[in-house]
Parts: structure tokens; C-alpha cells; sequence
């Protein structure tokens, strides 16, 4: 179901995904239960004292991945390439993206969604969301860009954006070289990341820049300077961490820094119109929950064409951890379809 | 119940998937079957690795009801509830 433009908010409905039709609010989905029953059995370690060092969380993340995301999704290839800087930026180091091909578009010509992995800006790297880009990918038809952005807090606001920003734009100067079809490019990501492709978004209308064909928003941060009443139902205990928040926005935003700068909170932007059309899934359980779903009726209110998925009974970062949520994996399968639906896969 | 191939007991498996994970902590310290895991390092999302880790040793799936503090605490609490949950088998 897509809701047409302009939909009143009361029109905008969560989609369920197939099999999952409900109009009451879900319990939480128990995969997605029984996880945070582990993190909540390993509570109060002498690892989780004090202030952790950005490492340590990067650290856990890749084990995290290692014992949840799916291992096991064919693509058709997956070629790492280091991109140049332009100006020397990354102290000249190059910036690695990683490149899925699905199966279905070797030696042809495809759609591309150039996706920005979520991690506060501070954790989580290409290795962490490799099975959420090949299930994307080979379900979509399209093939996936993923950058392996520069990380806060050795480098703060805006290098992330900017590395992003920099891949995006390579992208579309060298689709000829990678089999994409420039006028069916897609900017996606999940949380954070999701902050990227929607900031992309509007810095490209602010610049008369490309036209995306399309933003893919998971669970996205969009409203870093206020407490929506998601952020504090689902404070502690749902995943993400209310304290690790604050802690990850400390090391990622310079000290001083206008909170509602449209950049960081992409909620703020002055005006919603003449965006890209939006796919936007939600979790019920997630702290974002409420800013998601404020930014879906904020472009839909603009007259956006939106897509709005809440995911009933599920937490942040369930797409990332598709080998312990089985839902998450139908979840994937469904929004790459809506992917494919939105911008062909292969032609 | 199965045996390990090898011959080790389940209390020996389980330190050797703890040896591991602490090892990519970079923590070194041997483990005792009645250590307090909180205590020798882990941290709430390494618990999350520590089941699935446990679950994929001994081919078995813990059942909801059973992930709890009392039975992660230490060594030989998991190695007491993988050998009930193997013989439940």
C-alpha cells in the first residue's frame, strides 16, 4: 500500500507485512524478546561500568553481528573498492565501499541503492551490515553501494556525511562503470545512516544536485534534539540504550553544535517539498519509533510520495540481526521488493 | 544425550567458548566453572554472543524461559543447563 500524495496523517497507515495483519498493537516479537532477555542476563558485568571506550562498543558490534546477521544469502559478487578524496580529505586515505551485485544484474544494467550502515555515526562498519546489503540486494535487483564511512569520534560531524555525501556522488559520476542506470539511484540506510540519506536528499534539493529515485529509510534518526515520547518509553531495556545515545551523540557532534542544525536533524529542514519519494520502516519497540514516523508525515504532508512501515512487535537494528529475528528476513525480502517495485532492478 | 567427539565434558566446552570470546577482549585470564562471568569481563551484548555461540557447541536451542541471569552466571550454570536441556532431548 503506498499512500498517495497528499495523505492526511490519518490515511497513513502501517503497512503489515504479509501474514502479519494486525491492527493492535503487537507483544514483542519473541525472537526479538528472547535477545534482549540475553543482553538483560549479561547486565551489570564489570564490562558495562563506566564510560566505554569507543573500541570496546565497536568491538562488540562486530561480535554481535558475527552471532546474529545471516551468513548465508547469495549474491552474485562482492567487490571492495577504495574510493579517492577529493582534497585530501581522510588525511588522504581512500574511502572503501563495498560493491553487491546481485546475481540477477552480472554483465547487465541495474537500478543501485547507495546505503549507509547505522552505528550513532560512532560504531558498526560494512562487515556489521553485510547480510542486510546482500539480502537487499538480491532481492531487489538493484545493486548495493555500502559505505565504510569515517567514524566519530576521531572524526566528528560532518566527515561521516560528508564520506556519504562523496560516495554517493561517485556513484552517479561513474554508473556507466558499474552497470547502474543513474536515473534509478536510491540513497538508503538504517538509523544514522538513515539520517545521511535523508540529509543527502535535501542537500541535493538545496543544491539543485541529483535527483534520487529514491530513499530507503530503516528505523532513522531524524530528531537529535528532543525527547520524543518513543525515546523515553523505550529508554532501557529495548536495544539501544538511552545512555548509550547520549554517549554516542557526545563523541559524534562537536561540542556547541546547533542540535536542530538540519544536518544532524533532518526533521528540522525548513521545508519537506520536492524530496525524493520515500520508503520508511519503523520498529514498535524502537526509541526512533516516533521521529521515523514523524519525517513520513512530514514528506507526506508536503506532498512526498511515502511508503510507511511500522514493524509490529520489533526493536532497532532487527534488520541487522536477521540470523537471530527470523521476521526480520521476511521484513528485508518485502521492503527490497518494494525496492524493486519502485525502481525496476535490472533492465 | 550427545557426545562430544572429542571426549570433553560439557563444563570443558563451555570454558573453551568463554576462553574465546574473552579472547577477542583481548582478556587472557583463565576461567573457572564457578567464575562469576560479569565479573571475569563480558559485557550485556557479549551475553548475546555467548548463547548463540553456546547454542551452535552443542547444536541445541535454548528455550526462551531458560535465558536467564541464574543460568548464565557462571560455567558450570550453562554447562548445568545444557546437560538438562540434552537430556530433555
Amino acid at each position: 500500500m503506498t499512500a498517495a500524495a497528499p495523505a492526511p496523517s490519518d490515511t497513513l497507515m502501517p503497512l503489515r507485512p504479509r501474514g502479519h495483519i494486525q491492527s493492535a498493537p503487537m507483544p514483542l516479537d519473541r525472537y526479538a524478546k528472547r535477545l534482549l532477555d540475553m543482553i538483560d542476563a549479561g547486565r551489570g558485568g564489570v564490562g558495562d561500568t563506566g564510560e566505554p571506550a569507543p573500541a570496546d562498543i565497536r568491538n562488540a558490534m562486530i561480535r554481535l553481528a558475527r552471532a546474529v546477521d545471516v551468513k548465508d544469502v547469495p549474491v552474485g559478487s562482492v567487490q571492495d573498492v577504495a574510493l579517492p578524496r577529493p582534497g585530501g580529505g581522510g588525511g588522504g586515505r581512500p574511502l572503501p565501499i563495498r560493491v553487491y551485485t546481485p546475481v540477477a544484474a552480472i554483465d547487465r544494467v541495474s537500478a543501485a541503492v547507495v546505503y549507509f550502515h547505522g552505528g550513532a555515526g560512532v560504531f558498526c562498519n560494512v562487515d556489521t551490515h553485510d547480510g542486510l546489503c546482500r539480502m537487499l540486494a538480491t532481492g531487489s535487483g538493484c545493486r548495493v553501494i555500502s559505505v565504510d564511512y569515517r567514524l566519530a569520534p576521531e572524526h566528528q560531524f560532518p566527515a561521516g556525511l560528508d564520506d556519504c555525501t562523496h560516495a554517493t556522488q561517485w556513484v552517479l559520476e561513474n554508473a556507466a562503470f558499474l552497470g547502474i542506470d543513474p536515473a534509478r539511484v536510491a540513497v538508503g540506510g538504517d538509523s544514522a545512516g538513515g539520517t545521511f540519506a535523508a540529509v543527502i536528499c535535501q542537500g541535493a534539493r538545496e543544491a539543485d544536485g541529483p535527483r534520487f529515485a529514491l530513499q530507503v529509510l530503516f528505523c532513522p534518526v531524524t530528531d537529535l534534539s528532543a525527547d520524543s515520547e518513543s525515546r523515553t518509553k523505550f529508554a532501557t531495556g529495548y536495544f539501544i540504550e538511552r545512555s548509550t545515545l547520549e554517549w554516542a551523540k557526545r563523541q559524534y557532534c562537536p561540542p556547541g553544535i546547533d542540535l536542530t542544525d538540519a544536518r544532524l536533524s533532518p526533521l528540522h529542514a525548513r521545508s519537506f517539498a520536492g524530496l525524493p519519494p520515500a520508503h520508511i520502516h519503523t520498529a514498535e519497540f524502537d526509541p526512533m519509533l516516533d521521529e521515523g514516523k514523524a519525517y513520513a508525515d512530514a514528506l507526506s504532508a508536503a506532498g512526498g510520495e511515502v511508503r510507511y512501515v511500522c514493524h509490529a512487535g520489533m526493536i532497532h537494528h532487527f534488520y541487522a540481526m536477521a540470523g537471530a529475528i527470523p521476521y526480520a528476513r521476511a521484513a528485508i525480502a518485502s521492503a527490497a521488493a518494494a525496492i524493486n517495485t519502485a525502481l525496476g532492478g535490472v533492465t | 544425550m550427545v557426545l562430544d567427539p572429542n571426549g570433553d565434558s560439557p563444563e570443558a566446552r563451555v570454558i573453551a567458548v568463554v576462553q574465546r570470546l574473552l579472547g577477542e577482549r583481548s582478556i587472557t585470564r583463565l576461567v573457572r566453572p564457578s567464575d562469576d562471568l560479569r565479573e571475569v569481563g563480558l559485557t550485556s551484548l557479549d551475553m548475546v554472543s555467548l548463547v548463540f555461540s553456546v547454542e551452535a557447541e552443542f547444536d541445541l536451542m535454548i528455550p526462551e524461559i531458560s535465558i536467564a541471569p541464574v543460568h548464565f552466571r557462571s560455567v558450570a550454570a550453562i554447562s548445568n543447563l545444557v546437560t538438562t536441556l540434552l537430556h530433555d532431548q
